[in-house]
């Protein structure tokens, strides 16, 4: 409710703005006569679906000799089989444009069918090996068995989980969480593989806008690309070799810079402040090696940090001016 | 705060609720700007990235000149009065930014105001310690004090809910530090409840006051729900609270497990009940969340099942219970039952949207494997895909 927008809303009407056919919704949300609980209900179920991935992990671990790995890896495959069953049977027909929704829960027990399967796969193959030296395959097939699951059923969410998934194969975590392991754990090799991971999912993202294909995707994908991007940049200025972390600074430096720019052009605020940042940092790691901890470097940060607050107001101003 | 600035609050309220009528098709392009040429926004601000960036560079801009001025005048007993006198400085750049230069959620404002509170508080409590050698717990309960009042403060003068919940929060150790205070963690909610349940309302408080208001509430049913909990009366956590930095003698145990066990039950009731009457979803959220607490607590004192057997009969109940209740909700007249729709109104879905998607690649991403693919490898991988592990 908002008793501000309650009192404008009758001015609104005497005013001719709004009709009473019009006002009367409106001034019932308003009023806190109606409200919406269909984030709480998607919040349920994104933790129902948790809950349950969480218990039948727990399950498979503690009862896995007096079960019998058959007896898991059918199981999980049936419970899976029935979420995605469920899915299908609800699901409009496919589109390459954003699909309506057609059922408040049938994002999440997509997500349910797919993170069920994924287990399932995972469990296979770690009891059976069917892949054998292939073994790590499985996390790609994961990927794009939730990617095309994402894109048959319009799921944002899924996608999300595809790219991390794929990302995870070449060794990349996407989690803050993992991350941090991740990072400490640097080499070049995955420094290589997070940025080619972000170039591929920013060039995937740039191919479905232009393709109209799934262009309401573009957004995941070309942030999630350009966070690993700069991610992997920046594992390379802390985890990499000695001898190389001041080319990775600088690279870190000119593409945090170049996309700021771009995402200023274009208006893309997440990606400005993005790129304002890596740039930033690529910046500040060159500078702390140079100027140090003491006095002088706390008085370059506060003069360049200053610096960074004037050119961010002329960027607003700049906006607004174009707006 | 200003009246000027509440008066901007308020039309930037119209404003932000024709643009998401428009947004939902509700009303037209036309009525959008006729509303907004009758509600006009003089002040000036940013979008959420912008905001966030500024308020970043403008902490660091803020500590990097502290920590020059502390390596150049190396004050060493008089540290203090360094900080204090930045807070001043802070609080000086917070008004001419909130007045002169007309900012609201800017980001270099907001952050200003965040240091000032915390230089002030952060002075005091150095003072403190430095004239009371050794610091003891009355220099710890007034740099407590201090650091409620200033958060009272900011959040009257210049809004914002952080201060608000900070300041509560600080009340309230305040009033474990007193005798007899876990009564009080009862009983000062349950009198302040029905004023600060109008204030949430009231026209006459700025918005930012109104949401101050709300925040202190829940806050406060917090508290009260904490100290009714079994375990915080088993584990005398109010107690110890007040006890802190020092510690104290172990108490008996304030509350009857019995007594503490029917009131955890009730309380989530009771903010699930408020909720629903209310139509209000914060305290319909915070219903839910002390009913998981009440309800996994419940299990764990009884020692009921297996793990996995309750964390995925709850995820099953959660989501028929969440299937159920839309079905319920889309039955009624109109699609509503009691003023609760599950259809969307206006505002705030892309935003849920990105918050979902955040929470399921911090939550779901599955764990990266250890190295890139190269050699055979015998007996299977360790890892899951779509965010389940094969390790369990």
């Amino acid at each position: 409710m908002d008793p501000d927008v309650a009192a404008a809303i009758p001015d609104l009407v005497h005013r001719g703005v709004l009709t009473s056919e019009q006002a009367a919704p409106l001034l019932r949300v308003a009023r806190g006569e109606r409200a919406s609980v269909r984030a709480e209900l998607r919040a349920l179920l994104y933790l129902g679906v948790l809950l349950i991935v969480g218990g039948v992990s727990l399950l498979v671990k503690e009862n896995l000799e007096r079960i019998g790995p058959v007896t898991i890896a059918v199981a999980l495959a049936l419970a899976a089989a029935a979420c995605l069953f469920w899915v299908a049977r609800r699901a409009g027909a496919f589109t390459w444009e954003e699909a309506p929704e057609p059922h408040l829960a049938l994002d999440y027990l997509l997500l349910l069918g797919v993170l069920l399967a994924g287990a399932d796969l995972a469990y296979v193959e770690a009891k059976f090996t069917p892949l054998g030296e292939l073994w790590p395959y499985h996390l790609l097939l994961v990927a794009l068995l939730a990617g095309a699951a994402a894109v048959r059923y319009d799921s944002r969410l899924v996608f999300s989980l595809a790219l991390s998934t794929f990302a995870a194969w070449r060794g990349v975590a996407v989690s803050f969480a993992a991350g941090g392991a991740w990072l400490a754990r640097g080499t070049t090799a995955l420094t290589w593989n997070a940025i080619a991971c972000g170039l591929l999912f920013v060039g995937l993202g740039y191919a479905m806008k232009h393709a109209r294909r799934k262009a309401h995707f573009e957004p995941i994908a070309v942030h999630l690309g350009w966070l690993l991007v700069l991610g992997g940049l920046f594992a390379g200025t802390v985890g990499g070799p000695p001898e190389q972390w001041r080319v990775w600074a600088v690279l870190l430096l000119g593409v945090g810079g170049a996309l700021g720019y771009w995402g200023f052009r274009r208006r893309r605020f997440w990606l400005f402040a993005l790129g304002v940042a890596g740039a930033y940092v690529g910046h500040a790691r060159l500078a702390a090696d140079w100027v140090g901890a003491q006095a002088l470097g706390c008085l370059w940060f506060f003069w360049t940090s200053a610096a960074v607050i004037v050119l961010l107001v002329w960027a607003h101003f700049q906006l607004r001016r174009h707006a | 705060m200003r009246p000027a600035v509440a008066a901007a609050q308020r039309r930037h309220a119209v404003r932000r609720a024709a643009a998401d009528w428009q947004e939902a098709g509700a009303t037209d392009a036309p009525a959008r700007a006729a509303i907004e040429a009758l509600h006009p926004d003089d002040r000036v601000r940013n979008g959420v990235a912008l905001r966030l960036l500024l308020a970043a560079f403008a902490l660091f801009a803020v500590n990097s000149a502290l920590g020059f001025a502390f390596a150049v005048f190396t004050p060493n007993r008089f540290g203090w009065a360094l900080l204090l006198a930045a807070g001043a400085v802070l609080v000086a750049a917070t008004e001419w930014q909130t007045g002169q230069l007309r900012l609201a959620g800017f980001g270099t404002e907001e952050a200003s105001a965040l240091q000032a509170v915390g230089f002030l508080t952060a002075g005091v409590t150095w003072s403190m310690v430095e004239l009371a050698e050794p610091a003891n717990k009355i220099s710890f309960v007034v740099a407590l004090a201090v650091g409620t009042a200033a958060c009272a403060a900011a959040a009257w003068r210049w809004g914002g809910v952080h201060f608000a919940v900070a300041a509560a929060a600080g009340g309230f150790l305040l009033l474990a530090r007193l005798p007899l205070g876990r009564l009080l963690w009862i009983a000062a909610p349950l009198a302040v409840v029905p004023v600060l349940l109008r204030a949430s309302r009231s026209l006459r408080l700025a918005p930012a006051h109104r949401r101050a208001a709300l925040a202190v509430l829940l806050v406060a049913a917090a508290a009260l729900y904490l100290a009714v909990h079994p375990a915080s009366t088993e584990e005398s956590f109010v107690e110890a609270l007040g006890d802190f930095p020092q510690g104290g003698e172990p108490r008996d145990q304030p509350l009857p497990q019995e007594i503490a066990w029917l009131l955890a039950v009730l309380a989530p009731v009771a903010f699930l009940f408020a909720g629903w009457s209310r139509r209000d979803r914060s305290f319909l959220a915070l219903g839910f969340l002390a009913a998981a607490v009440t309800a996994a607590s419940a299990c764990d004192a009884l020692d009921l099942g297996p793990l996995w057997a309750l964390l995925a009969g709850a995820g099953a109940l959660l989501l028929g219970a969440a299937l159920a209740l839309r079905r319920f909700l889309d039955s009624g007249p109109d699609r509503e039952r009691g003023g609760f729709t599950a259809q969307p109104l206006w505002g705030g879905a892309a935003s849920e949207r990105v918050l979902e998607l955040a929470a399921a690649l911090a939550a779901l991403s599955p764990e990266p494997r250890t190295e890139p693919p190269r050699g055979p490898r015998g007996g299977g991988g360790d890892f899951g895909g779509g965010g389940a592990g094969s390790g369990f």
